[in-house]
């Protein structure tokens, strides 16, 4: 189908006549200014074709232009297989149509050229409501409306059916039909009653493996039950089995005869050891018999030998006093020697100790004589010197010119001397030169005719030989110079006046006397501090103790002859002497000390001679006593009998012992102990045993009676069912699950063949622009659902509205391609679908649809003609269309 | 000398049934009691000297007292001499069932034959040799002694044992508490009364195993009964007469279908069993295998359904049944589209042996075809 020219007149915007001529077969851009109509034109062609010109209502007013009341007109002429159509639409007033066909000669009108539209352009009339344009088959889908493009592909049902009328095969058996939707959702629901989405368990599969959870868990609970039955029940035998070999073996029986028999054994030991008490007992009693006259004898041998001791003792002692007496005589001697010579050496030591006592007086009294005239001899220095200083110091304060007044006078002397200086300065000095031997006379005084005069106050001059001359100096300031130099001179001359003195140079002499009596006072002041350092009084209070302490010393003995020994050598010779002495006494006391040893000794031995003499007369008398009462060889008789009796007793006593040790009383005891405890053993092991058997008994009667093997066998069967049941439901709900998975994925691939050859058709549009991408479809409505990427699938909604409107560009016109060579109408009118493109998008899309024009007739209707110039397009000015018209 | 007693076994008192579950367990549970009612009519019937039960009177020895005084009651319908021996399911332990049978009170003329010391009545013309367990598994052979065992002269010598017979028994029966096959004639036996083995069956001459007086599983062994045993003279043979005590018909079919035919086939086999044996008393566990449709399936188990409420219990195992959807049956489903797609995927994960998840493809492709059939049906 192929456009070739549109006239519209009094059609909304486009009022005078527009006559759109020279409509390429490929492309053809028709620009125009915003507002100018462009959008008027795919209307006015949309309505020539799908509205029916007898429409009326507000579709019908809307055909005008506004605010006027006229009669729209559109005339389209287009090719359709090769014949040419002229359709010509009046609307509103006197509504018309009028259709030329190449078949007929005679133009159709009125409704028969609705009908032929029907049947050329294969759309079905919207029925009633005339004006909706919803409907308008497959051309509609290929008619962009501007502003819509990114909206995707809308297609209504008419334009579906169209669409898929075009594809080869059957939509319906290739996509299930209703049938195949019906069972999908029904084994969705049925997988969905037993998962969740996720897969797991819910509802009735869920209870069910909860229940054999739960079964599974009563099993194992009676199992530990039964197996503590069972337990319990091997206990008990064991506990029966050791009481039955307790009454098999008679253990307690056995272990009673084994006591009996352990205490008759210890029964005989108790006897055994009886008798040996009592035998060692008697060879105590024998021994103690034999004890006593054994003693006696052994006293009675011993006192014999006692007496023959003290006799020979006696003699010894009677020997000692005899020398003892003798040693004593020659003690006596030397103590008498002794005593002479100690009296010797106290004589010795009496005189040296008198000789020294005398010369340490003498020397004291020396001492204190020589300190009593050094004592004397500074008192006097000192005085000497006090006087001196009095002299000084009343000479001193005689004179009046002291340093301060010194001072004072020789500051006024030179202010004198200043001032003096001042006035001669200002003075008239006049220098005479007299002739030799003229005599100049100044007041009455001849003048120095060599040395210039200086005159500073009116003088009279006398010239020898030439009569007087009075000068009157008159310089500046010379009054007021003398006047200070006399000022200056009275002030000293009433200093000196006031201090006695009649010049300057007395005054000088008056001062050095005062500084040499001030000097003097000084010098003597430190002699006095030599002398007498704590004052002349304390220096004559010590003189007058020094002359105390002589007087009190006693007056010195006349010097010896020994006068001329030192004192040290005296001291040394009365300490010899005294050694002497105590050497001397020492003797004495060691020769007296000897004497009364010896002393001593003799009445020593002398007692220990009496008293032995004594003991021998005793000792006798108490032996010849005894032996009147026993003799000896009675009393050995005696003793032997006794030794026989002993040895009896000690062999039957060893007899016992021997009897002791071969009857093992250890092993008799131990054996005992065993076999009580055994016995003990044995009959608690019964009592302990016999109870836990009632206990055993009584919680296996308890156990026992609940059947508990019914009870696991019925919770076995009830397990396995519910296993069995859990094991049914996962099967179905596995099979469900792969089921669901299985028609799912059937489903995707039957759409995904389904749509192949739109594909097919799309691809080469879509990688020019597009590359590596793909579109997808929604099988049933052919709405673009999205766009896979890279592998990834976006939804047309997401994508930009540049890629949108680009992508929904491309799919019409694949779309539209399609149509066209399956012999439908097909014709492609873009308006102002590509405003979102960027320049190189732009380029490509450019290229698509030159590539569509190949095999569909494309009208862009554009107000951005420049954009389209690289199309290589027929152009046409919606102006020119205008200028072209015969209204214009 | 004629004598008469009454020889059975195995009575597994207690046992629970659980896999049955529900009322019908109730009704096996009791229904051993009442055989121990039908074995004490016989005895008294047949004015028995005794009647012997070699073991297993107990499923456990943990059963409750209630059950203990059910049995000790039913034991009152015959006077003469009840001679119990312990098995290896109630062992004479130190406590055990058999403990608390005689602290509950027992009528004289039960006897607990718990050691082995032979026992002697009717008036010495009897002597009964015991082998009682006193452990689950015994490693020795318990009936030993009876070779060395004396009896009063004239007296018929009969041993009560419970075990496995040597060399007679499928191996896996061998397990324990071994008893020789000969046990008879070296103990000069005139009667070897056994239990452990639940069918009735002359293991060896004058060897018997009684089985058990009600059938307690699908084994087809020849239970359900006690033996008549008459001994008529010192070295004659038994005269053995098997007499039938049991209810209930445990019967296990093995059916093989394949395809359209399966519903039917399984109709008639479930049908030909409740012919031969009431339907209130059969028990049958049906072991199918083969390789259904899934059409075929679905009528099979309205079938089996349907079938279900005539028997007193059935059983169905389906695990070696194969459930092969036909070409029809996927035809049904859709024949093409996305949903066709599917199937054909799960059939080929079905089939392929190396897939992990074969039968969870196969369980997808029965359930799609059931909501397929629902949706049609409008449900």
């Amino acid at each position: 189908m192929k456009l070739r020219r549109i006239e519209i007149e009094n059609f909304r915007k486009l009022i005078g006549p527009v006559v759109i001529d020279g409509i390429a077969d490929t492309v053809t851009v028709v620009c125009g200014d915003n507002e100018e109509g462009k959008s008027t034109v795919l209307h006015a062609i949309q309505t020539a074709f799908f509205v029916r010109h007898r429409v009326s209502g507000v579709v019908a007013d809307q055909l005008q232009p506004y605010g006027r009341d006229v009669r729209p007109q559109v005339t389209v002429e287009f090719e359709r297989d090769g014949g040419t159509y002229r359709l010509r639409k009046a609307f509103r007033q006197r509504p018309e149509a009028e259709l030329q066909t190449p078949n007929h000669p005679i133009s159709l009108t009125g409704d028969a050229v609705e009908e032929e539209l029907q049947r050329l352009l294969a759309y079905r009339p919207p029925g009633r409501e005339t004006g909706r344009m919803e409907n308008r088959g497959i051309l509609g889908l290929f008619w962009v409306q501007q502003g819509t493009t990114f909206h995707g592909l809308t297609t209504d049902d008419q334009a579906r059916q169209s669409l898929l009328g075009c594809f080869e095969g059957e939509l319906e058996t290739v996509l299930g039909g209703r049938r195949g939707q019906i069972l999908r959702q029904r084994i969705r629901a049925r997988r969905d009653e037993l998962l969740t989405k996720a897969g797991k368990p819910r509802n009735a599969y869920a209870a069910a493996l909860d229940e054999r959870d739960q079964r599974q868990a009563t099993v194992v609970e009676l199992e530990q039950r039964l197996a503590g039955y069972e337990t319990e029940i091997d206990r008990l035998a064991s506990i029966e089995e050791r009481l039955r070999r307790h009454e098999a073996n008679h253990s307690l029986a056995s272990a009673r005869a084994a006591l009996a028999e352990a205490q008759q054994n210890h029964e005989r030991l108790a006897r055994l050891r009886q008798a040996e008490k009592e035998a060692q007992q008697t060879l105590r009693l024998a021994k103690s018999q034999l004890e006593a006259p054994t003693q006696r004898l052994q006293l009675r041998r011993a006192e014999t030998e006692r007496l023959d001791e003290l006799q020979q003792a006696c003699d010894a002692a009677a020997q000692h006093v005899h020398d003892a007496q003798e040693l004593l005589r020659r003690c006596d001697a030397d103590v008498e020697g002794a005593e002479q010579r100690l009296a010797e050496a106290n004589a010795r030591r009496t005189a040296s100790e008198h000789g020294l006592r005398d010369a340490e007086a003498r020397e004291r009294r020396d001492g204190a004589e020589k300190r009593r005239r050094e004592v004397l001899a500074s008192l006097e220095a000192a005085r000497q010197a006090r006087g001196a200083l009095a002299t000084a110091q009343a000479a001193q304060r005689a004179n009046r010119v002291t340093d301060a007044r010194i001072a004072h006078l020789r500051e006024l002397d030179l202010q004198r001397l200043q001032a003096e200086s001042r006035a001669s300065a200002a003075a008239t000095q006049i220098r005479l030169a007299p002739d030799p031997g003229r005599v100049a006379r100044r007041d009455g005084q001849s003048v120095d005719a060599t040395a210039p005069l200086e005159i500073a106050a009116p003088t009279t001059i006398t010239l020898e030989g030439w009569g007087t001359m009075d000068v009157r100096p008159g310089g500046d300031g010379l009054d007021a110079a003398r006047s200070e130099a006399i000022s200056a001179r009275d002030a000293l001359l009433g200093a000196l006046r006031d201090a006695g003195i009649a010049s300057m140079e007395e005054a000088e002499r008056a001062h050095r006397k005062w500084a040499a009596d001030a000097a003097a006072a000084r010098e003597q002041s430190h002699w006095i501090a030599v002398y007498a350092p704590a004052g002349i009084e304390a220096l004559e209070a010590e003189l007058q103790s020094a002359a105390a302490a002589l007087d009190a010393l006693p007056a010195s003995a006349a010097a010896s002859d020994t006068e001329a020994v030192s004192i040290a050598a005296l001291r040394d010779l009365a300490s010899e002497t005294i050694d002497a002495e105590r050497a001397a006494a020492d003797a004495l006391a060691a020769s007296r000390a000897a004497r009364a040893n010896a002393r001593n000794a003799v009445e020593r031995h002398a007692g220990e001679q009496l008293v032995l003499d004594r003991q021998i007369a005793a000792a006798a008398a108490a032996l010849r006593e005894t032996r009147d009462q026993e003799s000896d060889a009675a009393l050995e008789s005696h003793i032997t009998d006794l030794r026989r009796n002993l040895a009896a007793a000690h062999e039957t006593w060893t007899a016992h012992q021997n009897a002791l040790v071969a009857i093992d009383a250890t092993t008799v005891e131990l054996r005992l102990v065993n076999a009580r405890s055994a016995v003990d053993v044995i009959q608690q092991d019964v009592a302990t045993l016999t109870t836990a058997r009632t206990e055993a008994r009584a919680r296996l009667e308890a156990l026992g009676s609940h059947g508990l093997g019914e009870q696991l066998e019925d919770a076995r069967a009830h397990a396995e069912a519910a296993a069995a049941d859990a094991a049914r439901y996962e099967r179905d709900a596995n099979a469900l699950r792969l089921l669901d998975d299985t028609l799912r994925i059937a489903e995707a691939e039957a759409k995904d063949r389904f749509l192949a050859p739109v594909r097919a058709r799309i691809e080469p549009y879509l990688r020019r622009v597009f590359r590596d991408s793909r579109l997808t479809f929604d099988a049933e409505t052919l709405h673009l659902t999205g766009m896979e990427r890279g592998g990834i699938e976006e939804p047309f909604e997401g994508l930009s509205l540049g890629t949108r409107e680009q992508v929904a560009v491309l799919a019409r016109l694949a779309f539209a391609e399609l149509v066209a060579e399956s012999g439908a109408p097909a014709l492609v009118i873009l308006d102002d679908a590509l405003v979102y493109s960027d320049p190189q998008r732009l380029e490509d899309m450019l290229l698509a649809i030159r590539q569509a024009s190949q095999h569909v007739q494309v009208i862009i209707l554009t107000c951005r003609e420049s954009d389209y110039h690289a199309l290589g397009a027929p152009l046409i000015r919606l102006e020119s269309c205008r200028a072209r018209s015969p209204a214009a | 000398m004629s004598l008469t007693f009454i020889h059975t076994a195995d009575w597994q008192i207690g046992k629970q049934f659980a896999e049955i579950g529900g009322d019908a367990a109730s009704v096996l549970r009791l229904e051993r009691i009442e055989a121990i009612k039908r074995i004490a009519k016989l005895a008294t019937e047949r004015s028995a000297a005794a009647v012997l039960v070699a073991g297993d009177l107990f499923e456990t020895n943990a059963v409750a007292d209630e059950t203990v005084r059910r049995v000790v009651n039913a034991l009152g319908g015959f006077r003469g001499p009840w001679l119990l021996l312990p098995g290896n399911h109630d062992p004479c332990l130190a406590e055990s069932a058999w403990s608390r049978m005689a602290r509950l009170g027992l009528p004289d003329n039960v006897v607990l034959l718990g050691a082995p010391t032979p026992w002697v009545a009717a008036d010495g013309r009897i002597a009964v040799l015991p082998a009682p367990l006193q452990r689950k598994r015994e490693i020795d052979d318990l009936t030993e002694w009876f070779d060395r065992a004396a009896t009063p002269e004239g007296a018929a010598r009969i041993g009560l044992a419970h075990g496995s017979v040597t060399n007679r028994l499928p191996e896996k029966s061998e397990a324990g508490n071994r008893i020789a096959d000969d046990r008879a004639a070296t103990a000069r036996l005139d009667y070897l009364a056994l239990g452990d083995w639940h069918g009735t069956l002359e293991i060896a001459p004058r060897t018997w195993y009684a089985g058990t007086p009600e059938p307690d599983r699908y084994r087809d062994n020849d239970p359900g009964n006690a033996l008549v045993v008459t001994l008529r003279e010192p070295g004659a043979p038994p005269d053995v007469e098997k007499v039938r005590t049991g209810r209930f018909h445990w019967q296990c079919e093995e059916i093989s279908v394949v395809g359209a035919d399966a519903a039917a086939t399984v109709g008639r086999a479930l049908d030909a069993a409740a012919s031969a044996t009431p339907p209130d008393s059969l028990l049958l566990w049906l072991r199918l295998s083969g390789a259904v449709g899934l059409e075929d399936q679905v009528q099979l188990r309205e079938v089996l359904e349907e079938r279900r409420a005539r028997l007193f219990h059935l059983r169905v195992d389906d695990d070696h049944l194969l459930v092969e959807p036909s070409d029809e049956d996927l035809d049904r489903i859709d024949r093409g589209g996305f949903i066709r797609t599917a199937v054909d995927v799960l059939r080929q994960r079905a089939a392929d042996p190396g897939d992990p998840e074969r039968h969870t493809a196969r369980r997808a492709l029965q359930l799609l075809y059931v909501e397929h059939c629902l949706a049609d049906a409008g449900r």
